[in-house]
């Protein structure tokens, strides 16, 4: 008369695990569920009813209870319809007592009996992993992105008949997947983009790949047509892939956010260009009634590229100095408060005036230059480590290409990860300020450039250890040890007042 | 801050030298009353420079006003300019740096402060010298006034020199009231490259003096060859790199990378040079470009 089933539910971009209880007892026939449903939860009642009847089930002419546990948590999707099935069943006694111990089970259900799938899988497998479960059933749409997680034990759902059979040991389970490969998205139908595209621009070009390597956040100020957006849309063509434990981060927080395209364990980082027309909770994630993953958060381990900065909301973009500080989001709502993890490079790009025209043609007075230019705020400008001016060149020569680049970023990359072991901070420009002299050696005209720059520009504490991450960074591009003179001036030279 | 108003009628110290005469030859009328404030009334008796140009000034131009404005300020010559932003307001911020006086000619109302973020410009203005205006309190700042108010600048001062200037922009209308009223007309020639400079170098075609050294305005009120060139600007760098570097800029902006194309020694040193040029005060670092000073 009554049985349980454990579940899970998205909660921001993990897994929160839910226990189904149906309670089947004598009394008019009818259908409750509590414990805080969405509509979706609500109308599950009749997906559920028309799938046990089209898989040949009983569905009980009794009182039927639904209790989604924790019940003062709020429950969205559909994803919870085969636990309820599958508990529905085993009350009503179509299913042995103990078969459903143990199991966890995703799915929605179609009106057909058929088991669709759920967003989120490598959450919530996670998780009901990690709650002690030892199979999980999941849809067989999900079942490689399942496989992923480390200890899981899959079994595919097809349609809820062949689960019923499967799950009384009268019919074999089907096999379950591989495990997926790790493998790049690229991107459809476009012509791949390679960084010897964009002639000219040697600072700027430079600049990409110090951002790359160090994670430096960069600005590029410039007029229009100059060549600023093309080189900012080549930055993934020299992103250094993402090993497996980011790629299963990644891939967790692309699935959960419903972005995940194909079963593959995504290696790319992960390159996002939202619109200037994005909101404050696009951006930095948030809504009313499930909080989903922003921008930063999909951006997660790879490059967030902002086209005409100035453009964005204000306050979309002063939303943005938290997440860039900490590389975490916190979302706070009357119902709790969620962290999404949001660390991210950010690449923006800006207009020196809103008309957008050529230098030359340009008519903005100097109030309007002002005006733009405050939308910015100081505080957002501090946090790009990286501020260039990019000015017309008439520079013919091609320049490297992305594969040399590339390959130039990962090895600096790789020098980063052997420097940085043990600590939280993954590249250079996570260094704080306080660690700085343990991990970027500095040759002694290096000390003497850099000393010499913070008195020219009556440089703040935060300022100089900006200068001195970025000229770290442009060393493990060189490959050396040492920091030399030069690689701070370059710094420097990188970090301008460009209003 | 005092706000004592005054009031010049004519035939009485009408400040403006021969309004009347001006009025016979000309259909650009000279107002019958002008209205004042300020505490400097004595401002008018000293010889009275105009030390005009764009809004769009390049930082070589605000450093090149500010100068010329200190300079007069210790010539004990009133330094008159339009109080707006860019040459103006630099020429009015180096006579008051160098605690001279200076007289703001307002195309508003006396009580309006266009543009706004000038508000302590004006008031240091009103405290060592005076804003004059010929319109009535609560006059608005319109597009129109502004021309007409340049020829009561041209009119009040015994030159006008014009540090920077676009082709198109109201400093011309100034530069040519100037020579209708028979005042002196200096402007600072500057590259062909610098669109602030093609509208002096218009001037210069067209007959203005050239001003190569503050020194030169002093030929306009009778005082010339007194004193020396004028600029305050460090002495040139003797270190070579250097001195190579302020070549590579060519008195023009420059980004880095351009500069590092045009040195003729390695990156590794222009770190060096570039540093001690921006501690000399020989460079300054603005819109993420390298200015020469």
């Amino acid at each position: 008369m009554l049985a349980s089933v454990r579940s899970a539910v998205l909660e921001g971009v993990d897994g929160g695990i839910v226990t189904v209880e149906v309670h089947v007892s004598r009394g008019l026939p009818g259908y409750t569920v509590v414990g805080l449903p969405d509509a979706a939860g609500r109308e599950s009642r009749e997906r559920v009813r028309a799938a046990l009847l089209s898989s040949g089930l009983e569905y009980p002419q009794q009182r039927v209870t639904v209790n989604l546990a924790p019940a003062s948590v709020r429950k969205t999707g559909a994803g919870l319809e085969l636990a309820v099935a599958l508990a529905l069943t085993c009350a009503a006694g179509g299913l042995p007592s103990g078969a459903l111990d143990r199991v966890g089970v995703l799915g929605e259900l179609g009106l057909d009996g058929g088991v669709r799938p759920v967003v989120g899988t490598l959450a919530l497998v996670d998780a009901l992993v990690r709650a002690g479960v030892e199979h999980v059933i999941v849809p067989a749409a999900n079942a490689s992105e399942a496989a992923l997680v480390p200890g899981a034990l899959i079994r595919v759902a097809r349609t809820l008949g062949e689960l019923h059979l499967c799950l009384k040991g009268e019919a074999p389970w089907p096999d379950p997947p591989d495990p997926p490969p790790m493998q790049a998205l690229l991107p459809e139908g476009d012509e791949p983009l390679d960084l010897a595209d964009v002639r000219g621009l040697t600072q700027a070009r430079h600049a990409l790949a110090i951002a790359a390597a160090g994670s430096h956040h960069l600005l590029m100020v410039g007029p229009p047509g100059v060549g600023k957006t093309m080189l900012a849309r080549r930055l993934p063509t020299i992103l250094t892939p993402l090993d497996r434990d980011e790629a299963l981060e990644v891939t967790k927080i692309h699935s959960a956010a419903g972005t995940h395209r194909g079963p593959a364990l995504r290696i790319d980082p992960p390159f996002r260009q939202p619109h200037h027309s994005a909101s404050m909770v696009s951006l930095v994630g948030g809504g009313s009634s499930r909080v989903r993953p922003g921008e930063v958060s999909l951006a997660h381990r790879g490059a967030l590229f902002l086209d005409e900065l100035p453009e964005f909301p204000v306050h979309a973009l002063e939303s943005l100095r938290q997440p860039l500080e900490e590389r975490v989001v916190r979302v706070s709502r009357a119902s709790g408060t969620i962290e999404f993890p949001a660390d991210f490079l950010l690449v923006g790009c800006a207009n020196p005036c809103p008309c957008g025209r050529k230098v030359t043609e340009c008519k903005c007075g100097d109030v309007q230059r002002m005006r733009y230019s405050r939308r910015l705020s100081a505080p957002l400008l501090d946090r790009f480590d990286l501020r260039i001016k990019v000015q017309p060149d008439d520079g013919t020569d091609p320049g490297e290409s992305s594969a040399v680049v590339a390959e130039r970023v990962a090895a600096a990359v790789a020098r980063q990860r052997v420097r940085l072991r043990g600590t939280n901070w993954r590249r250079n420009a996570h260094i704080p300020a306080g660690a700085l002299e343990r991990y970027t050696l500095l040759s002694d005209e290096a000390r003497e450039a850099w000393l010499g720059t913070c008195a020219v520009r009556q440089l703040t504490g935060r300022g100089a250890a900006r200068i001195r991450r970025v000229a770290r960074t442009i060393a493990d591009l060189d490959d050396r040890i040492e920091i030399e003179a030069l690689d701070i001036d370059r710094a420097a030279w990188m970090r301008e007042d460009l209003w | 801050m005092s706000r004592r108003p005054h009031r010049w009628e004519r035939g009485h110290d009408f400040p403006i030298r021969d309004a009347d005469e001006l009025d016979a030859m000309f259909d650009a009328k000279m107002p019958e009353v002008l209205l004042g404030e300020g505490d400097r009334v004595d401002a008018f008796a000293a010889p009275r420079v105009a030390i005009v140009g764009t809004r769009a000034a390049t930082p070589m131009g605000i450093a090149d006003a500010t100068e010329i404005g200190a300079f007069c300020a210790r010539a004990g010559i009133t330094v008159i300019s339009g109080l707006a932003i860019g040459i103006d307001g630099a020429a009015h911020q180096g006579a008051l740096a160098a605690g001279g006086l200076t007289v703001g000619v307002v195309a508003t109302g006396l009580d309006v402060t266009y543009p706004r973020r000038h508000a302590s410009l004006y008031d240091q203005v009103r405290e060592q010298g005076l804003i004059v205006g010929e319109n009535e309190y609560g006059t608005q700042p319109l597009p129109w006034r502004f021309p007409v108010r340049n020829r009561i600048i041209a009119a009040l001062a015994d030159a006008v020199v014009v540090v920077e200037a676009t082709l198109t922009g109201g400093t011309r209308i100034t530069a040519n009231d100037a020579v209708r009223f028979n005042r002196d007309v200096y402007a600072m020639p500057g590259s062909r490259r610098n669109p602030a400079a093609a509208g002096c170098n218009a001037l210069l075609l067209d007959g203005a003096k050239p001003l190569l050294e503050p020194s030169d305005v002093l030929f306009a009120i009778g005082r010339g060859g007194t004193v020396e060139g004028g600029w305050t600007a460090p002495p040139p760098p003797i270190d070579p790199d250097q001195q190579a570097v302020l070549h590579a800029l060519a008195g023009d902006s420059a980004t880095v990378d351009e500069i590092e194309r045009r040195v003729p020694f390695p990156a590794r040193r222009l770190g060096a040079a570039l540093r001690a040029l921006e501690l000399g005060g020989h460079v300054e670092r603005k819109r993420g470009l390298w200015w020469p000073r």
